[in-house]
C-alpha cells in the first residue's frame, strides 16, 4: 500500500481526527429520537458525516495520485502562534503596552528574515497606536 | 411607488452625518486594503468585526459593506500597475490591465476600470432594491423544511463553485457545522463539545475564528509565498479614457455588468467567479479587432464591472434569506447576530432603516469611490511601496486586540491561535477555508431547522420531499452533486476556474 496523494490522505486524516473527537466528546449526550431530536442527534450525525467523508479520502489517496504535501514552514507559525497565546497571557496581568511589545517583537522576527531595527520602531508605533486608540475608546464608551 | 419611499427611508438613514463618515471610512479602507496585496476584504471585514460591534448597526453595516464593494475598486489599482492581483477577485486584470500599463496607457486603465465599476455598482444597487423585496416575501412564507433544504442547497452550492476538490470542500462544510455546535445548545441546555473548558460555553466565537482563519494564517501563508512585483513607474497619464475607449467599453461594461450580477447571487459566487466569467465570455463575444492578453481595454472594463456587480448582488442573498453566498457575506451575518438582530427574510420587515439604509448607502459610497479612486489615485500608487514585512505585524496585532476586546477574555484570544494553526494546515492541505466558515455561520441554524421540521412532520424525513419547495432546493443540490461527479464535467469545471 502506497499514499499516491499525501494531500488528500493528512486531510482525510485530519478530517478523521475531528470526526473521532467529535464522536468521542458526543458520547455522552442523548440522542432522542427524530421526532424529539436530543442534543446529540445532529452532532452525531456530522461527526459519522465527516468521519466518512475523511475514510473516502483516505481510501481516495491510495487509489488516487495527487499532489505531494508543500514543506511546512513550521518556525514562522510557531513563534506567531507563540506570540499570540502569550498576548493573552500577559494582557491581564500586565496590560496592553507590554503584550503588544511582545506580540510585536515576536511576531515581527517570526518570519526569520528581518530584524534589527523594524521590530523596535514598529513597537513603538503599535505602542502609542493603542494608547491613542485606548483613550478614544474610553471616551466612545463615556459618550453611548 | 414602495420601492421609491422606501428608498427615500434608506437615504434618510444613509445620509446622517454619522452614516456618511462611516460609508466613506468603509470605501476608503475598502480602497487602501483593495490596493495593497496580501490582505483583502474578509481579512478586513474580520478585523473591524470587534469595532462594528460598538456602532449602532446601521453604521456597522455600512462600515463592513463599504470595505467589500471598496476593495473591488482598489484591487485593480494594483493589477494595473505591478501585475499583482490587490484583490483575488482582480487576477483577470492583470492580463490586459497591466499589458496596457506596459503600453503607456496606464491612466486609461484606471479609468474604465473605476468607471466600469461605478456603473456596474450603481445598476446592481438598483437590482438589489427591485430584486430584494419579492423574494424576502417569499421567503417570508418558508417552514423550517423549506430552510433546511435551502441551506442544504446554498452550502452545496457554495462547494461546487469553491476551487480544488469536492470532497475536501464538503467536508469542511461538515467540520464548519460542527464547529458551530460547540457550546450550549439552544433547546435543551446541554453543553456540547466545551471539552471541561467554560470559555466555550458560549461556544466557539466568530470574531475569533474568522480573524484566526483569514487574518492570521493567511498572513502565514503569505510569507511563504515570494511575489515578483513589476511596478510600473513614471507618469500614468491621462486618467479619463478618450470618448473612442468608453465607446468602445460600452458593451463590455454592459455584458460585465448583467453577468456579474447574476453570478453574485449564487451561493458561492461573488466577485471573484463574476470577473473570471465576464473575462471569459468577453473574449468569446467581443467584437474585433480581438487583442485579448496584449492591452484590450475591454479585458479590463468587463471584468473590473463584474466583480464590482458581483460584490453588490451578493448582498441579495444574505440580505433576504440569512444565507451567506461568500465568507464575507457570513461575517456580515456575524455582525447582525453580534448586534442581536436574527438574519433572514425578517430584517427587511423589522428593521426597515438598516435594510434600505445599507442599499441606500451603496449608491452614495459608489459615488465616493469613483472621487477616491480617479483624481486621487496617485495616493493609492504611493501606498504600494509598503512592504508586506511591515504590514503584516500590524495584521497580527489588530487581530490580537479585536479578539480579546470582543468580550475581554483571554480565552478567545488562545482560540483564535488553535485556529491559526488549524488553518494553517488546512491552506497547506489545500483545503479551502471558505466552506467552513459558511458552515459554521449556518451550524446553529440548520439544527434548528432541522428539529422544527422533523418535529413537526413527528421525526419522519419524508417531510423534506413533500413540500414542493423543499423538494425543488434538494433536488437542485442533488442535481449539481451528480453533475460534478461525471469526470467531463469536472475536467471544465477545473479549467474554467484555473483560467
Amino acid at each position: 500500500m502506497r499514499i499516491r496523494a499525501p494531500k488528500d490522505f493528512w486531510s482525510g486524516v485530519m478530517f478523521c481526527g475531528f470526526a473521532a473527537i467529535a464522536l468521542f466528546a458526543a458520547r455522552g449526550y442523548s440522542f432522542g429520537s427524530a421526532g424529539r431530536m436530543g442534543p446529540g442527534y445532529f452532532p452525531l450525525l456530522l461527526a459519522s458525516l465527516l468521519g466518512a467523508l475523511g475514510v473516502v479520502l483516505i481510501g481516495r489517496s491510495i487509489l488516487i495520485g495527487g499532489e505531494p504535501v508543500a514543506r511546512f514552514r513550521v518556525l514562522p507559525l510557531a513563534v506567531i502562534a507563540t506570540a499570540i497565546c502569550l498576548f493573552g497571557v500577559l494582557i491581564e496581568p500586565l496590560g496592553l503596552i507590554v503584550s503588544l511589545a511582545v506580540l510585536t517583537l515576536m511576531s515581527v522576527n517570526g518570519n526569520g528574515r528581518i530584524g534589527g531595527r523594524a521590530g523596535p520602531l514598529l513597537c513603538r508605533r503599535f505602542c502609542l497606536c493603542a494608547r491613542a486608540s485606548a483613550q478614544c475608546l474610553a471616551e466612545h464608551v463615556e459618550w453611548t | 411607488m414602495d420601492v421609491i419611499s422606501n428608498l427615500g427611508l434608506g437615504f434618510s438613514v444613509a445620509l446622517t452625518t454619522q452614516n456618511i463618515a462611516y460609508c466613506f471610512i468603509g470605501t476608503l479602507l475598502g480602497t487602501l486594503i483593495g490596493v495593497l496585496p496580501g490582505i483583502g476584504p474578509v481579512t478586513t471585514v474580520a478585523m473591524l468585526l470587534p469595532i462594528s460591534f460598538t456602532l449602532p448597526p446601521e453604521s456597522a453595516m455600512i462600515l463592513l459593506a463599504g470595505i467589500y464593494y471598496g476593495a473591488q475598486y482598489g484591487g485593480s489599482t494594483t493589477a494595473i500597475l505591478i501585475n499583482i492581483p490587490g484583490e483575488a477577485s482582480s487576477v483577470v486584470t492583470t492580463i490586459d490591465g497591466h499589458a496596457m500599463a506596459r503600453q503607456g496607457r496606464a491612466g486609461p486603465a484606471l479609468g474604465i476600470a473605476a468607471l466600469g465599476s461605478f456603473f456596474a455598482g450603481c445598476a446592481a444597487t438598483l437590482l438589489i432594491a427591485l430584486a430584494a423585496p419579492p423574494l424576502a416575501t417569499i421567503a417570508l412564507q418558508f417552514g423550517p423544511a423549506e430552510y433546511f433544504s435551502l441551506m442544504v442547497c446554498g452550502l452545496i452550492a457554495a462547494v461546487v463553485l469553491a476551487r480544488g476538490s469536492l470532497l475536501k470542500a464538503i467536508a469542511m462544510v461538515v467540520l464548519g457545522l460542527l464547529l458551530g455546535l460547540v457550546g450550549t445548545d439552544m433547546n435543551s441546555g446541554a453543553r456540547r463539545f466545551n471539552f471541561g473548558m467554560t470559555g466555550l460555553a458560549d461556544g466557539i466565537e466568530f470574531v475569533a475564528i474568522s480573524m484566526a482563519i483569514y487574518g492570521i494564517a493567511e498572513v502565514v501563508y503569505n510569507l511563504e509565498q515570494k511575489q515578483v512585483a513589476d511596478v510600473v513607474a513614471g507618469a500614468l497619464g491621462r486618467v479619463w479614457p478618450s470618448f473612442a475607449d468608453v465607446k468602445q467599453c460600452a458593451g463590455s461594461i454592459l455584458r460585465g455588468t448583467g453577468l456579474g450580477a447574476v453570478l453574485g447571487v449564487l451561493p458561492g459566487g461573488g466577485a471573484l467567479l463574476a470577473s473570471f466569467a465576464a473575462y471569459t465570455v468577453e473574449k468569446r463575444v467581443a467584437s474585433a479587432p480581438r487583442q485579448f492578453g496584449n492591452g484590450d481595454i475591454r479585458g479590463v472594463a468587463a471584468p473590473e464591472s463584474a466583480n464590482n456587480a458581483g460584490a453588490q448582488t451578493s448582498f441579495i442573498p444574505m440580505l433576504t434569506l440569512g444565507i451567506p453566498g461568500n465568507p464575507t457575506m457570513a461575517m456580515m451575518i456575524g455582525a447582525l447576530m453580534i448586534h442581536g438582530i436574527a438574519p433572514g427574510p425578517r430584517v427587511m420587515t423589522d428593521r426597515p432603516g438598516l435594510f434600505w439604509g445599507l442599499i441606500a448607502s451603496m449608491w452614495l459610497g459608489n459615488l465616493m469611490l469613483v472621487v477616491l479612486n480617479l483624481p486621487m489615485v496617485g495616493i493609492w500608487v504611493r501606498l504600494l511601496r509598503v512592504p508586506y514585512r511591515l504590514l503584516y505585524p500590524a495584521i497580527i496585532v489588530f487581530c490580537c486586540i479585536g479578539a480579546y476586546t470582543i468580550n475581554n477574555k483571554a480565552f478567545d484570544v488562545f482560540v483564535m491561535s488553535f485556529f491559526a494553526i488549524f488553518g494553517y494546515v488546512a491552506l497547506k492541505l489545500d483545503c479551502e477555508p471558505a466552506p467552513l466558515i459558511l458552515g459554521f455561520v449556518l451550524g446553529p441554524m440548520m439544527e434548528e431547522n432541522l428539529r422544527r421540521a422533523l418535529l413537526i412532520s413527528r421525526g419522519d424525513p419524508i417531510v423534506f420531499l413533500q413540500e414542493p419547495i423543499s423538494l425543488a432546493f434538494l433536488v437542485l443540490a442533488a442535481g449539481l452533486l451528480v453533475v460534478l461527479a461525471v469526470p467531463a464535467i469536472r475536467v471544465r469545471r477545473e479549467e474554467a476556474l484555473k483560467e
